[in-house]
């Protein structure tokens, strides 16, 4: 939430940056992507590129010395031992981490809120407030609840489909 | 002229020296074990051979011709590295199959790919062959013999595969994972697929130490059944008997120097340094 605070006043604030909107005759194009948006979207890039990176920094390190010296000893060449060797078990150990890691992304686009980014949650006050129903929001928990849902099914296939060997 | 000539292999892991000049030779079809107490520095001897680990000094010849020499070492690229590589295969003692392949897949990965290398070339040869056809019909000609001989030699990849692990007595286990074979099995694996490449010496290190007793005997049946079959072999084991028998010559090495070496008789039967005859002593005790 802050690091989209600083990404998107940041800027202005030490310099004359202002975050560029691309104006076109599209309405709704225009309010979705607005200089807010494309803050946001830098803001959570930077963020989740950190997190996934760790991830599959930690997945690498992970595999023991000997499968690259297994491969080597058979001769195969480095990039190719990285692809078929290591890779495949590198994806498998990472799926528990990346699939919390999404559906943790999935829940923090809701930040996007706080820099007035018309994101779900945001346009659901917003009814709720002209409005003075309950509703919006509560379809909003559980528009958030179908989607984790499904993203949590489609992790456990991707898991299971794994699941043929034990590494 | 030996087969193999090691000599003066020095090694040192800063500012400890754990090999301080190895000299051994070795016949084609012969066999040797290193036996030696632990951190004698064998794995260390091992690894050298394979390239896992560059010796500081020394020299390695197969066949005459010089495969390592610790003095341009450095300066060596690393696609002749990988081409001397292929004349060793190293059997680890953690085993170290590939998890996510089958039996049958952990033996044929690695030719696999150092097939797919030389698929362009083939492809090369191909071309040149059929140059003389119309432009289109060449190009068919070409994509159908290619793939004819990529289905040939896959065919006869799988079958080499097979005869390996059958071998090894695996014949019924080909399909299943290495988390589904007993230790035994899996190094049983293990030598099958460094049997996949060709090497003409086969390194053994520790290969049944990891192993439960009574799955020891079926590792060592199947390297008994590869000196029948007249394979070279150095292998590193604390399975005295199992040295005693199998070997042509047994070197024992302690702190980094070969301290004896000789037939199994004269090792084990007159031991000559105190240091062997305390080893001997204390193993059998165990
Ligand atoms: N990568 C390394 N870095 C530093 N020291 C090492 C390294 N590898 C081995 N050594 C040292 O080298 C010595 C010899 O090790 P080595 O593994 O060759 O012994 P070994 O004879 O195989 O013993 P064991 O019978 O227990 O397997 C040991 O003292 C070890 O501490
Ligand atoms: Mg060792």
């Amino acid at each position: 939430m802050l690091q989209i605070i600083i990404i998107f006043y940041g800027p202005g604030l030490v310099s004359d940056f202002v975050w560029p909107t691309f104006e076109t005759a599209n309405e709704t194009f225009n309010k979705l992507f607005s200089a807010r948006f494309i803050a946001a979207l830098v803001a959570f890039v930077i963020n989740y590129a950190c997190y996934f990176s760790e991830i599959f920094r930690g997945g690498i390190e992970s595999i023991p010395k000997g499968q690259y010296e297994a491969g080597q000893v058979l001769g195969i060449p480095k990039g190719k031992i990285f692809l078929h060797i290591v890779l495949p078990q590198v994806i498998k150990r990472i799926l528990a981490p990346m699939s919390n890691e999404v559906i943790t992304l999935v829940k923090d686009t809701s930040l996007a809120r706080i820099i007035a980014v018309s994101e779900i949650l945001f346009v659901a006050f917003n009814v709720m407030s002209l409005t003075a129903l309950i509703w919006p929001l509560f379809y909003t928990g559980a528009f958030y609840l179908i989607f984790v849902g499904l993203l949590t099914i489609l992790f456990n296939l991707l898991e299971k489909k794994l699941s043929y060997y034990k590494v | 002229m030996a087969f193999l000539e090691v000599k003066g292999i020095e090694k040192k892991f800063g500012n400890t020296e754990v090999l301080k000049g190895i000299d051994f030779e070795l016949e084609k079809g012969q066999v040797l074990t290193i036996i030696g107490s632990s951190g004698s520095g064998k794995t260390t001897l091992l690894r050298c051979l394979n390239y896992l680990e560059t010796a500081d000094q020394g020299t390695v010849k197969l066949d005459g011709k010089v495969i390592f020499d610790g003095a341009t070492a450095k300066s060596v690229k690393q696609a002749e590295i990988a081409q001397n590589r292929l004349n060793f295969g190293l059997v680890f003692q953690s085993f170290n199959l590939f998890p996510q392949y089958n039996a049958l897949k952990n033996v044929m990965l690695a030719p696999n790919l150092s097939f797919k290398r030389t698929v362009k070339e083939r492809k090369k040869a191909i071309a040149e062959k059929n140059a003389g056809l119309p432009f289109g019909k060449k190009q068919l000609v070409c994509f159908r013999e290619l793939r004819a001989e990529k289905k040939a030699w896959c065919l006869e990849n799988r079958k080499k595969a097979e005869k390996l692990l059958e071998r090894v007595g695996l014949a019924d286990k080909m399909n299943n994972y290495p988390c589904e074979l007993s230790g035994g099995q899996q190094q049983r694996v293990a030598i099958a697929r460094a049997l996949a490449m060709g090497p003409k010496i086969l390194c053994f290190d520790e290969p049944t130490s990891a192993l439960d007793p009574e799955l020891t005997g079926e590792v060592l049946k199947v390297i008994r059944g590869l000196k029948n079959a007249d394979s070279t072999m150095i292998i590193v084991t604390h399975e005295m008997e199992f040295a005693k028998n199998v070997s042509d010559v047994v070197i024992f090495m302690a702190n980094g120097v070969i301290e004896e070496a000789g037939s199994p008789e004269e090792v084990f039967g007159s031991p000559k340094s105190e240091k062997l005859r305390a080893f001997l002593a204390n193993s059998n005790n165990k």
